[in-house]
C-alpha cells in the first residue's frame, strides 16, 4: 500500500462521498419513515412532516452537493500542490498509486 | 500565466452570456406586458395564444439557427465551452419536462402527501448525480454515456447494452414530450392536434438539427427563464390574492390549514356523504355487471334503445336524442370491450365513494383515497395498518427509484460533458439543482393555492352559477374537468367534480380568475418545458445511434463530419418517428414514462458508479449486471403493469405478482440493487480488468495537473 498523496486524496475523497451519500440516505429514508410522528409539530404554518418533504429535503440535498463541491475543490487544490512539490513536474499521479 | 488569462476570458465570456440572457428576460416580459395590453383592447383571443406561441418558437428557432455548427465538439458537447452557471440552467429545463411542469403541482392536487414522492425523488437524485457520477464523467471527457462503459470495461457488449437503453428510454420519453406539445398547442389555440405536434416539433429540430447540443444548450437557457417566469407569475398573484404574499413558497403555510380546515368541514358535509353513498351504489352495480357480462350488455342494450325511444316519444331537443344516440353506436361489442367498461365505471365509482372526491386529505402522509383514520373497530384497524405500511413503502421505493433514475438519465449526464472543467461540472450540478428546486419548491404551492380556490368558491355553488372555468374546460375535453349531479341538488359536492391532473397547472388562471394571456403564458411556459426536455432526448437517442453503434461499432473509420451528418439525419428520422408515435395518442404512455426512470436506473446505475468505484469490476461483470436489472425491472412490469399484462395474457393475481405490495412503477427499487449483486458476483468470478481499464480509472480519480 502507498502513501503518497494521491492514495491519500482517493481515500479523502470517499470519506467525503460516504459520509454525505450517508447524509443524503438518511434523509431520504427518514423524512418518510416518520412522516405520520412528524405531523404534529409545526414550522412556518405547516405540519412538520409535510414542509421536509416539500421543500426541507430540498434545501438540504442542495446542502449536500454545495458541501461536496467545497470539501472536493480544498481536497483537489491540496493534491495538485503536494503532487507538484512532491513530484517537481513530474506526474505525481501515476498507475498503481491509488 | 496562462490559467489566470483564461480565467479572466473565462469570466468575460459570462459576462456577455448574462447579458444577453438579462435581455432576453426583459424582451420576454416587454413580451408579456405587451400581450396584457393588447387583451386590455380587444385583441381576439386566439390571436394572444398564437402571438405568444410563434413568438416564442420563432426565439428558440432564431437561437438555433444562429449556433448552427457542423464541428464535432460543437455538435456533440457544445465545444465544452458552457460556463457552470448556464449548464445549470440548461440542464434544469433538459431535465424539467412536460411531466414536471404541469405534472407535478397535479399529482399534489389529487394525492396530497404522496405526490410530495417525486418532489423528493426528482431532486435528491442530484445528489447521487453530483457525488458519484458527474466530475468522473467530465474527466473522462468523451461524448456519450456508453462511451464510458465502452472505455471502462472495454469490448462492444457493454457499450452496445448502455446505447440501447439509452434509445429506449429516451425514445419512449421524448413521444410524451411530443404529445404534450401537441395537446398544449391545440388547447390554447384551437390548432388541431396533428399541427401542433409539427409546430413543436419544427421548433425542436430547427435546434437539435443545425446546431446539435450547442444549439440545444443555448435554447435551453432561454426556455429554462421562459418556463419559470409562466410558473411563477401566476403562483405569485394568486399568492397576492389569497394571502396578499410576495412569497407563495413561504407564506403557503396558512392556506394549507385553512384547506385542512375546508377539508374536515367537507368530510362531514351530509350532501357529501350523500354522494359517495350513491357511488358506492353505482360501484356494487358495475361489480354486477361484471359478475355476468353477457347478460349485462344485453340489458345495456336494451336500456339504451328504450331511452332512445322514449326521448324521440317525448319530443326531447335534438341534441338530447343524438348524444343518446352516440352513446348507443359506441357501445362495447365483444365481451371483452365491455368487461373493460364495467372495471372502468367500477373503479371510478369506487374513488368517488371515498371522501373528498376520493383525495387523501392534503397534509395526511399515507392515507389511500379519502379514507381518514377511523378508530374503534379492530379488523379496520388492522387493515388501516396495513395500508398504511404499504403506502409508506411504496413512497420509499418510488423516491429511491426516481432518484437513481434521475442519476442515470443519459440526457441529463450528458450536460455535464459540456462544461469546461470538472471543477465547474461539479459547481454546475449545485446550479441545476437550485434552478430544478425553484420550481419544485412553487408546485405545491401552487396546488394548494388552486386547491383552496376550488374548496372555497367552486364547491358548494349552484350548478348553474359555476364559473366560466368549469364549462370552459369540460367542453375542450370532458376527461378533463366535468361535473355531474350524482344527487341531482342542483349544487356542486365535491364529489361530483372531476378534475385531471394536468388541467390544475393549465387552469390555474382561470381558476384563480386572471386574465386569458396568463393562461396563455402558462401554456407558453409548458411548450418551454415540454421542447426543452425533447431537444435534449432527441440528440441523446441520434448520438447513441451515430456515435456509438455507427461509429464505434460499424464503421471506426468514420470521420467526424461524417459522424456530425448521420447524427443530424438521426435527429429528423427519430423526430418524425416519434411525432408519429405521439400522433396515435396512445394515452397509456404515461405509464411507461414512469416505467423509463426504474430502466434508466437499472441499466446504467450500477455499471457506472461500480465502474468507477470499484476497480475489480469488469466486462462480464458489468454486462451481466446491466442485463440482470434490466431484466428484472421489465419482467416486474410486464408482470404488473395494467397495459402490458393484458397483452401478455397475465392472469395472476397483482397480490401474487407484486414483491411486498411494490407497485411497478417502482421496479428499479428490484432492479438496481439485482444489478449491483450480479456485477459484483460475476466480476470476482472472472479476471480482473486490464491494464488500460486501470489507467483510465486513475485518470478520472485524481485531477490532473493544470486541470484548475
Amino acid at each position: 500500500m502507498s502513501t503518497g498523496p494521491a492514495h491519500r486524496f482517493w481515500r479523502h475523497t470517499r470519506r467525503l462521498t460516504g459520509a454525505l451519500l450517508g447524509v443524503w440516505l438518511a434523509v431520504s429514508l427518514l423524512v418518510p419513515w416518520f412522516a405520520r410522528d412528524l405531523a404534529a409539530w409545526q414550522v412556518f404554518g405547516f405540519p412538520l412532516s409535510y414542509w421536509l418533504a416539500a421543500e426541507g429535503a430540498l434545501l438540504l440535498y442542495l446542502a449536500i452537493i454545495v458541501a461536496y463541491v467545497i470539501g472536493m475543490e480544498r481536497l483537489e487544490a491540496a493534491f495538485l500542490d503536494s503532487a507538484h512539490e512532491a513530484a517537481g513536474g513530474t506526474d505525481g499521479a501515476g498507475p498503481g498509486s491509488a | 500565466m496562462a490559467g489566470a488569462g483564461r480565467r479572466v476570458a473565462d469570466s468575460r465570456y459570462s459576462w456577455m452570456l448574462a447579458r444577453r440572457y438579462a435581455l432576453f428576460l426583459l424582451a420576454f416580459l416587454a413580451l408579456i406586458g405587451l400581450m396584457a395590453v393588447a387583451e386590455r383592447l380587444g385583441l381576439p383571443r386566439a390571436w394572444i395564444g398564437a402571438s405568444f406561441l410563434v413568438v416564442t418558437v420563432a426565439v428558440y428557432a432564431g437561437i438555433g439557427f444562429r449556433c448552427r455548427t457542423s464541428s464535432a465538439v460543437e455538435y456533440f458537447v457544445a465545444g465544452r465551452r458552457v460556463p457552470a452557471l448556464f449548464n445549470g440552467m440548461a440542464t434544469a429545463a433538459d431535465w424539467m419536462s412536460a411531466a414536471s411542469f404541469i405534472g407535478t403541482a397535479g399529482v399534489l392536487y389529487l394525492e396530497g402527501y404522496a405526490g410530495l414522492a417525486y418532489i423528493m425523488g426528482w431532486t435528491g437524485g442530484y445528489c447521487l448525480l453530483a457525488l458519484l457520477l458527474a466530475p468522473y464523467l467530465r474527466r473522462f471527457g468523451e461524448y456519450t454515456v456508453p462511451d464510458f462503459l465502452g472505455a471502462r470495461y472495454g469490448g462492444q457488449l457493454p457499450r452496445l447494452i448502455g446505447a440501447g437503453a439509452a434509445i429506449a428510454v429516451s425514445f419512449v420519453y421524448v413521444v410524451v414530450q411530443i404529445y404534450g406539445v401537441g395537446l398544449i398547442t391545440s388547447h390554447l389555440t384551437g390548432f388541431g392536434f396533428e399541427l401542433g405536434v409539427f409546430v413543436g416539433l419544427g421548433g425542436v429540430l430547427v435546434c437539435s438539427f443545425l446546431g446539435g447540443m450547442r444549439a440545444v444548450t443555448w435554447t435551453q437557457v432561454a426556455q429554462y427563464l421562459v418556463l419559470m417566469v409562466a410558473f411563477l407569475l401566476p403562483l405569485t398573484w394568486l399568492s397576492l390574492n389569497q394571502t396578499g404574499s410576495w412569497l407563495p413558497m413561504l407564506s403557503h403555510g396558512t392556506q394549507l390549514e385553512r384547506v385542512s380546515q375546508l377539508e374536515r368541514e367537507l368530510a362531514a358535509d351530509p350532501a357529501e356523504q350523500e354522494v359517495m353513498s350513491l357511488m358506492a351504489f353505482r360501484a356494487a352495480a358495475a361489480e354486477r355487471k361484471l359478475r355476468d357480462v353477457r347478460t349485462a350488455m344485453v340489458e345495456d342494450e336494451q336500456l339504451q334503445l328504450q331511452r332512445i325511444a322514449s326521448l324521440r316519444a317525448e319530443n326531447a331537443p335534438l341534441a338530447r336524442i343524438q348524444r343518446a344516440e352516440r352513446e348507443f353506436a359506441q357501445r362495447p361489442r365483444t365481451e371483452a370491450q365491455a368487461r373493460r367498461l364495467y372495471q372502468r365505471e367500477r373503479d371510478s365509482a369506487l374513488v368517488r365513494a371515498d371522501r373528498l372526491g376520493g383525495m387523501p386529505p392534503q397534509t395526511l402522509p399515507f392515507a389511500i383515497g379519502g379514507s381518514a383514520h377511523a378508530a374503534g373497530d379492530a379488523a379496520e384497524d388492522d387493515a388501516e395498518r396495513r395500508r398504511f405500511d404499504a403506502a409508506r413503502m411504496n413512497f420509499i421505493a418510488l423516491v429511491l427509484c426516481l432518484m437513481m433514475g434521475t442519476a442515470a438519465m443519459p440526457h441529463v449526464l450528458t450536460r455535464y460533458y459540456t462544461t469546461p472543467s470538472v471543477s465547474q461540472a461539479r459547481r454546475s450540478v449545485a446550479w441545476s439543482l437550485l434552478f430544478i428546486t425553484l420550481l419544485y419548491m412553487a408546485a405545491p404551492a401552487l396546488a394548494v393555492l388552486v386547491k383552496f380556490e376550488v374548496l372555497q368558491h367552486v364547491v358548494g355553488v349552484p350548478i348553474d352559477d359555476l364559473p366560466a372555468w368549469v364549462s370552459r374546460w369540460s367542453r375542450l375535453d370532458p376527461g378533463l374537468v366535468s361535473v355531474r349531479d350524482v344527487n341531482g341538488d342542483g349544487i356542486l359536492q365535491l364529489g361530483e367534480l372531476t378534475m385531471a391532473g394536468d388541467v390544475i397547472v393549465l387552469a390555474a388562471p382561470d381558476i384563480g380568475g386572471l386574465p386569458y394571456w396568463v393562461t396563455c403564458l402558462v401554456a407558453v411556459g409548458g411548450m418551454a418545458a415540454a421542447l426543452s426536455t425533447a431537444d435534449g432526448l432527441l440528440l441523446t437517442v441520434a448520438n447513441a445511434i451515430s456515435h456509438d453503434v455507427y461509429y464505434r461499432v460499424v464503421r471506426p473509420s468514420a470521420s467526424a463530419a461524417a459522424r456530425v451528418i448521420a447524427s443530424k439525419v438521426l435527429v429528423m428520422v427519430i423526430a418524425f418517428v416519434a411525432a408519429l408515435t405521439a400522433a396515435l395518442k396512445i394515452t397509456d404512455i404515461l405509464q411507461f414514462v414512469s416505467a423509463a426512470f426504474s430502466l434508466a436506473a437499472a441499466a446504467f446505475f450500477p455499471a457506472l458508479v461500480l465502474g468507477i468505484f470499484w476497480r475489480r469490476a469488469n466486462r462480464a461483470g458489468a454486462t451481466a449486471g446491466m442485463l440482470a436489472g434490466l431484466g428484472v425491472c421489465a419482467w416486474y412490469m410486464g408482470a404488473n403493469l395494467p397495459l402490458l399484462r393484458s397483452w401478455l395474457g397475465i392472469t395472476r393475481p397483482l397480490a401474487e405478482t407484486q414483491w411486498w405490495g411494490v407497485e411497478p412503477i417502482a421496479a428499479g427499487v428490484f432492479g438496481v440493487p439485482v444489478g449491483f449483486v450480479v456485477l459484483v458476483v460475476v466480476s470476482l468470478l472472472t479476471a480482473r480488468p486490464d491494464a488500460a481499464a486501470m489507467q483510465l480509472l486513475d485518470r478520472i480519480r485524481l485531477p490532473q495537473p493544470g486541470e484548475r
